[in-house]
């Protein structure tokens, strides 16, 4: 017997050892009909309270652990405000790596000179990265980043500071909601789907809370006004 | 990873008297079940959570076999493979053979407890790999070249102060001191950014296998998961076969209980869903992803009394709250999975044969049940394998004689009762006045380690009666 033949055996010895034990399961549902039918009268999944101001529990929620937000006012006193944030307080260049967002790309950059933009994937040295978030769930205070061309999950992940940008329309209440907007997104899922609602941390050394063991050691949302469409 | 769990009663012992490892128990204790107790209050309808989870995972379970092809079919159409593993060894020799077609010389691994389960690193060590955990408490472990003790926190049996020497003695510190925390942790940053950018294979673990889209769902809050997932040429999820869900859907609502359960976070930093390799476009992301399903006796446990075991999402909680564990630590069970939940695991994936004496830890106080969010009946589950035990006459053979004599005593109420008369006021003639007694000749095993409070005197049926005579005549 070739390698195939042992690999597809041993698929079929585990599919098979599973089929026999639910088959006589009440609850087990032998045709696609039957699982159509189910998923079609199946009741929505419970969720927790989170109140009618949405960018309030967004904020509050993500900052209970580490993070901190802002708002601005509007889109254009973005990168006057990222310059202040970042900056060292002397006049030194900032540089600054985001990914092909078209959305950050018409922000008025020439109104914060000494920052550097570098569109590209992240490095390990890199220091600071500004991505803009996909959407928000306010339920656990959690930002969604999908992976492409407009933000390559190395920049979530390799910079030492992340700046997240988020419209406040895009604030969505639960993780459900998250999903449906994802699914209307695209065709097909992105690579990545990572929901981030803090900075790295780990609880493993005595167990003490510390922040910044492999990913980013600041994570800082600016929250705008949604773009008047 | 090979059992040594018949070891349990000398390994317990030594855990006891282990002052560095009692220190960390007891801040374990009081921390974990704070925090998770002060999550949970926050959450109004927590209770409907945890019904709705379990209805998830009892609906999955009952339609594994679909799941499971459909699942299948999501990855290869995104690009990646699924390989199916009937044991440890197979799961072992599938991810070698992707490490060697791909020239891996290093790997990567963020936490996977089924790679522990099977012992996946030494087979690649010895295949000439180097292999680096990058979870820091599985880093942690790796350098003391130890098991984990805990299914979430798998250095939690360390302290500061060890982990400074670990790092002491193997990295190049140089002049450098490490004090606090913070620099213990910074010091592992930097050796493990290196690891991460240099490596050629990332193996992850997955917390959820989602069927529709195909993903791999990592909840982490660390982020080396990520690291591992995108860095790497190759991308390899190992995960037992149990782990899938139907939808996204369905993985947020295991999450909901889930994170609240194990750390008393709401959520964790990272939660992320991988799969296939990178679209076109994209500029980073593996060039292949492989997904490793394993069995490992699970699908007879799915055929079987044990089914309800296969809920489990491995959120540690009944570690935490259970008396025992707390006592003794991981290590003492002698395999991966400790607590109520490995007691039940360890001998229906390692066999009664080596196993048989973990059931037997367990003061029956229920309270693992009480705190599982998915509703894992772990006292009633441990019971049954206690009663297999004495079925295949493995039950030590002065328990059972013990036991046995205790059943007859039971079965003649008057003998149970004078014999109890009499010991209680012996023992209260013991103690004295200090109310405690030091030794006893056939209790040495509780006062080695503590003294015996001394009864009142007289035996609770006796007082029963009394009080229920005064009652009769008090009515008339
Ligand atoms: S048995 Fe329950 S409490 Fe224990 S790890 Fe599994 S899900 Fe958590």
């Amino acid at each position: 017997m070739n390698e195939q033949d042992v690999r597809k055996q041993d698929r079929e010895k585990i599919l098979g050892g599973v089929r026999s034990a639910v088959r006589k399961d009440p609850g087990h549902l032998a045709s696609v009909e039957d699982l159509a039918k189910y998923w079609k009268s199946r009741p929505s999944a419970p969720r927790p309270p989170v109140g009618d101001d949405l960018v309030e529990t967004f904020s509050s929620r993500i900052q209970e652990f580490a993070s901190t937000v802002v708002r601005l006012d509007s889109l254009e006193a973005v990168p006057r405000y990222i310059a202040e944030y970042a900056g060292t307080g002397e006049d030194e260049n900032i540089t600054l790596v985001t990914g092909e967002d078209p959305r950050l790309e018409n922000l008025p950059w020439d109104t914060a000179p000494e920052i550097r933009r570098e569109v590209r994937k992240a490095e390990r040295t890199d220091n600071i990265g500004l991505s803009q978030a996909f959407c928000a769930v306010a339920e656990s205070g959690s930002i969604v980043l999908l992976s492409g061309k407009a933000d390559p999950t190395s920049n979530d992940f390799l910079v030492d500071r992340h700046i997240i940008l988020l419209a406040e329309d895009d604030i969505v209440p639960y993780h459900e909601d998250a999903w449906k907007r994802i699914r209307e997104a695209g065709s097909s899922m992105p690579r990545a789907v990572n929901f981030i609602s803090g900075p790295s941390s780990t609880g493993d050394v005595d167990l003490t809370l510390q922040v910044g063991v492999h990913g980013p050691r600041t994570l800082h949302v600016v929250i705008v006004p949604s773009n008047p469409s | 990873m090979e059992s040594k769990s018949s070891e349990f009663l000398a390994r317990s012992s030594e855990a006891m008297r282990d002052e560095h490892l009692q220190s960390v128990l007891n801040k374990l204790r009081a921390g974990l079940e704070y925090k998770r107790k002060a999550a949970i209050l926050k959450i109004p309808n927590f209770e409907e959570l945890k019904e709705h989870a379990r209805a998830v995972k009892d609906h999955t379970l009952a339609n594994l076999d679909h799941y499971l092809e459909e699942f299948e079919s999501s990855v290869i159409e995104s690009g990646g493979h699924v390989h199916w593993a009937r044991t440890s060894a197979d799961l072992n020799r599938i991810a070698l053979e992707i490490c060697q077609k791909a020239g891996a010389l290093r790997v990567t691994k963020s936490k996977s407890m089924i790679a522990e389960e099977t012992g996946l690193n030494t087979v690649l060590e010895e295949a000439g790999i180097e292999v680096t955990e990058t979870d820091l408490g599985e880093y942690i472990i790796q350098l003391a070249e130890e098991p984990p003790s805990h299914i979430i926190g798998p250095a939690i049996h360390k302290t500061k102060q060890q982990v400074i020497d670990l790092f002491k003695n193997h990295h190049d510190l140089g002049e450098r001191e490490l004090e606090s925390v913070k620099s213990i942790v910074d010091e592992a940053r930097k050796v493990l950014r290196d690891k991460f950018c240099n490596a050629d294979v990332g193996i992850t673990g997955a917390n959820f296998l989602v069927a529709e889209t195909g993903r791999i769902g990592l909840v982490t809050n660390e982020g080396n998961g990520d690291l591992t997932a995108t860095l790497p040429r190759v991308h390899i999820a190992v995960a037992s076969i149990e782990k899938v869900v139907p939808t996204p859907e369905d993985a947020s609502a295991l999450l909901r209980v889930l994170v609240p359960s194990a750390t008393g976070q709401p959520i964790t930093s990272y939660v992320s869903f991988f799969g296939g390799p990178r679209k076109q476009g994209d500029p980073d992301g593996p060039e292949e992803f492989h997904v490793i399903l394993l069995d490992n006796n699970r699908t007879d446990m799915l055929a079987g009394e044990f089914r309800d075991m296969l809920r489990c999402i491995r959120c540690a909680t009944c570690l935490n709250h259970c008396p025992v564990y707390t006592s003794v630590g991981g290590h003492a069970y002698g395999w991966v999975y400790p607590g109520p939940m490995g007691s039940v695991l360890t001998p229906l994936m390692t066999g009664m044969g080596k196993a048989h004496l973990l059931p037997n830890a367990c003061s029956s106080c229920g309270r693992c049940e009480e705190v599982c969010p998915m509703g894992v009946p772990l006292p009633d589950m441990l019971r049954q394998l206690r009663t297999i035990e004495r079925e295949q006459g493995l039950t030590p053979a002065g328990w059972r004689w013990g036991l046995t004599a205790f059943m007859k005593l039971l079965q003649h109420p008057r003998i149970y009762h004078l014999g109890a008369r009499w010991t209680t006021a012996a023992l209260k003639r013991m103690g004295k006045k200090r109310g405690s007694i030091a030794s006893i000749p056939v209790g040495s095993g509780w006062t080695k380690v503590r003294e015996l409070p001394s009864p009142e005197g007289r035996t609770f049926q006796d007082l029963w009666r009394q009080k229920n005579r005064k009652g009769a005549s008090g009515n008339e």
